[in-house]
């Protein structure tokens, strides 16, 4: 067996008090498409930045892509073949699409620095437009309609960002992509389409995808295995029917979900 | 102009046939062409100065191809200007402020307005230019072991003029360093933080200018170091009989000092002209862009691949390097280098002419340096010679009977420069916080709540 793209190794981070991640070990191959669920608060955005680097993990370790993650800054390890999207989308609101998806080619814009910015050189301006010319195929790619790369992102519709988020990261020509919540806030019909999407990243560009979801019919529907995570601790792991079963799974989801529906009982309960 | 500027639908539109005719470009120039005759039958009169050097903005709003644009602008700032000055050495003076300081200002803009790192102590980098070749380009060398105050002047210097040249490179080059070197321990700092801490960094450099005349005599201290060289201006330029050709045309006697007004205004000019060219280049490139990300979403940006700190320090270094350039040009300009010149109110001045002319638009910033430099070293000095003239007479102030000679002192205009100033900003901020000539970021920026307000 070749060696896992991704691989966190008994990754423990604690902010003050709180173990936030406890002890977790996680593999992902290469070419795959799965999940880390979990009730909110569970953990798993922080996985992501321990991930991505922007934490660092009190213990344990992470490789990805054959190096070690650890001592890298997030901008080393983007540039090792990993890129994001974020919860709550973070465009770069008042920079228009293009731009946006220029700055995620950053790491690979190398031909373009700063003296052949001011000389304008040959080599420049063909990596410019280059990049230009990609980033008009991701658009594309990811069926934003032509001409949205010269709108400003801010006023861009909510489904729409998410897209131009995920083109963005994949200018950085990852290996790895890392969706927090990507359906979150979409109507059925944008998630199934974002649905399709994911599938094609894999199969056509060959992407590993990695997703944080809540969105069951999204996680079932798309992942090949999922991670199950709560109060910061791994409590399964397996393919979507297994992970289904599981007991423990349950528990987590409908019990807090119980709880819920009795503290909101009560709190009806109380103002009436 | 934008539709915003125009009070109503029907002068908007008036506007705009009159400035989409043909026949705008001609009235342009007969603009030009009058405003320059006004100028030579009294060139003392601030009006008339000040309406020529607007026909530059008329030429900046003409809807018309950039290399029309450039063509009527060469002409107002490469003939009519230096024409201008044979008789009104003043009027070069002025063009080589506007320079100096719109270079500054450009500076400036890429590290607050481009990068939106907020730094107070900006003029330390112009300080270091300025020092550099006043060190190298005066006999300070021959004084390291004299008291300040002490020396004597001596005939000859330790290096050539021409030097200045070199210097002038070398200034760049230094003061990209020094912004490195004051940047890295303090970009891990943001917002606030990192604007107080530059606040320091920049008086550090004043106050080092003002101490270390001992225990070497580097600075000569609060005295200032002077004289410092002037490189050589090419002989025929500096001929009797070129001098006695200009004094004909002016009508006074042109010395070899009024040639250096050109010249400097020239060299000014042409560093301007470079800064510009590499401001705007740069804001569009990966470069620029990545200062952008940086200012509008630190975490995304990271997330994107960019090195936060080498990004920073560049934004540092490249906009140090404009300052420096121009402090080795002031110095030499000046003949005399002191540490005022680099106080903190200077470092704020530049600010203000960024935040005025609008923060991250290059136009924007050079009209800011422009109105700033006009009203600091002309307007309230012409309103102040105004006042002593009458203070000088027998008039009698209106409405309130007193005579001007008892006008006390203290409400002379040229005190009151700060004042009008803060009101300038104040109004500024209320009425238009996006600056004379917003770039159209930060104009959307400025008005994102109003927006969200609308649609709600």
């Amino acid at each position: 067996m070749s060696e896992p793209l991704l691989q966190l190794t008994r990754v423990t981070k604690r902010f003050g008090g709180l173990v936030a991640v406890n002890n977790v070990d996680f593999t992902l191959m290469s070419g795959r498409i799965e999940s880390i669920i979990g009730p909110n608060g569970a953990g798993k955005t922080t996985l992501f930045n321990i991930i991505t680097g922007i934490y660092k993990p009190d213990e344990g370790q992470v490789r990805f892509n054959g190096h070690s993650i650890g001592g890298r800054r997030p901008d080393q390890i983007t540039a090792l073949g990993m890129c994001r999207t974020f919860q709550n989308i973070r465009l770069f609101p008042n920079m228009s699409v293009m731009e946006n998806i220029l700055v995620g080619a950053h790491t690979q814009l190398r031909a373009s620095n700063a003296l052949g910015a001011v000389l304008r050189t040959k080599q420049f301006r063909e990596a410019e437009e280059q990049a230009r010319a990609e980033a008009r195929r991701l658009l594309r790619y990811v069926d934003l309609p032509p001409g949205t790369g010269d709108l400003i992102a801010r006023n861009l519709p909510y489904g729409q960002q998410r897209k131009v988020e995920i083109a963005r990261a994949l200018a950085a020509k990852p290996r790895l992509i890392l969706l927090d919540e990507p359906t979150a806030g979409m109507n059925p019909s944008e998630t199934e389409e974002a649905m399709r999407l994911f599938r094609r990243l894999r199969d056509d560009v060959g992407v590993t995808v990695l997703l944080i979801e809540h969105d069951m019919k999204v996680v079932m529907g798309i992942s090949e295995r999922i991670t199950v995570i709560d109060y910061g601790q791994k409590i399964a792991e397996g393919g979507p029917a297994e992970v289904r079963k599981n007991q423990r799974v349950i528990e987590a989801y409908l019990g807090r979900q119980a709880q819920l529906h009795d503290e909101r009982a009560a709190a009806v309960g109380g103002e009436a | 102009m934008t539709a915003s500027t125009a009070p109503s639908g029907l002068l908007h539109s008036l506007w705009h046939r009159l400035t989409h005719s043909p026949i705008w470009p001609v009235l342009v120039l007969l603009y030009i062409a009058g405003t320059t005759y006004l100028v030579t039958t009294a060139p003392r009169a601030l009006q008339w100065r000040v309406l020529f050097l607007a026909g530059l903005l008329f030429i900046y709003y003409m809807p018309q191809r950039p290399v029309i644009k450039l063509a009527y602008a060469g002409v107002v700032l490469g003939i009519l200007v230096p024409f201008l000055g044979i008789s009104n050495p003043f009027l070069l003076e002025i063009g080589f402020q506007i320079c100096v300081f719109a270079t500054l200002a450009l500076g400036l803009n890429i590290v607050v307005g481009f990068a939106g790192l907020l730094d107070l102590g900006y003029i330390a980098f112009y300080a270091v230019g300025a020092y550099l070749w006043a060190f190298y380009g005066s006999q300070q060398l021959y004084n390291l072991n004299s008291v300040a105050g002490a020396q004597q002047v001596r005939p000859d210097f330790p290096f050539d003029a021409n030097l200045f040249w070199l210097f002038l490179f070398l200034g760049i080059g230094v003061s990209a360093i020094t912004g490195i070197l004051l940047g890295t321990p303090v970009l891990r700092l943001r917002g606030d933080y990192l604007a107080i801490v530059t606040l320091g960094f920049g008086e550090v450099i004043r106050v080092l200018a003002n101490n270390l005349d001992k225990p070497i005599n580097l600075t000569n201290g609060p005295q200032g170091i002077t004289p410092i060289q002037r490189p050589e201006l090419p002989g025929f330029l500096t001929s009797p009989a070129m001098l006695e050709w200009l004094s004909g045309i002016a009508r006074r006697n042109v010395s070899v000092g009024d040639i250096y007004g050109f010249f400097f205004y020239g060299l000014a000019l042409v560093i301007l002209i470079v800064t510009i060219v590499v401001a705007k280049r740069l804001e569009d490139s990966k470069l620029g862009r990545a200062w952008t990300a940086i200012r509008e979403d630190e975490t995304a940006a990271i997330a994107m691949g960019i090195p936060l700190v080498r990004t920073k320090l560049a934004a540092f270094a490249i906009g140090a390097s404009f300052s420096g350039a121009m402090g080795v040009v002031f110095a030499a300009n000046r003949t005399f280098v002191s540490p005022e010149t680099f106080s903190l109110i200077a470092s704020i001045s530049v600010l203000v002419m960024v935040i005025l002319g609008g923060l991250g638009s290059i136009p924007g910033v050079i009209m800011g340096a422009a109105v700033v430099t006009l009203l600091n070293i002309d307007f309230l000095q012409t309103l102040s010679l105004e006042l002593s003239r009458l203070r000088q007479g027998t008039g009698v102030i209106p409405i309130l009977g007193i005579p001007w000679s008892q006008l006390p002192n203290q409400l002379d205009p040229a005190r009151y420069q700060r004042l009008v100033f803060g009101l300038i900003l104040i109004i500024m901020m209320i009425f238009r916080p996006e600056g004379i000539i917003p770039s159209q970021r930060r104009k959307m920026e400025m008005h994102e709540h109003e927006e969200a307000e609308a649609r709600a």
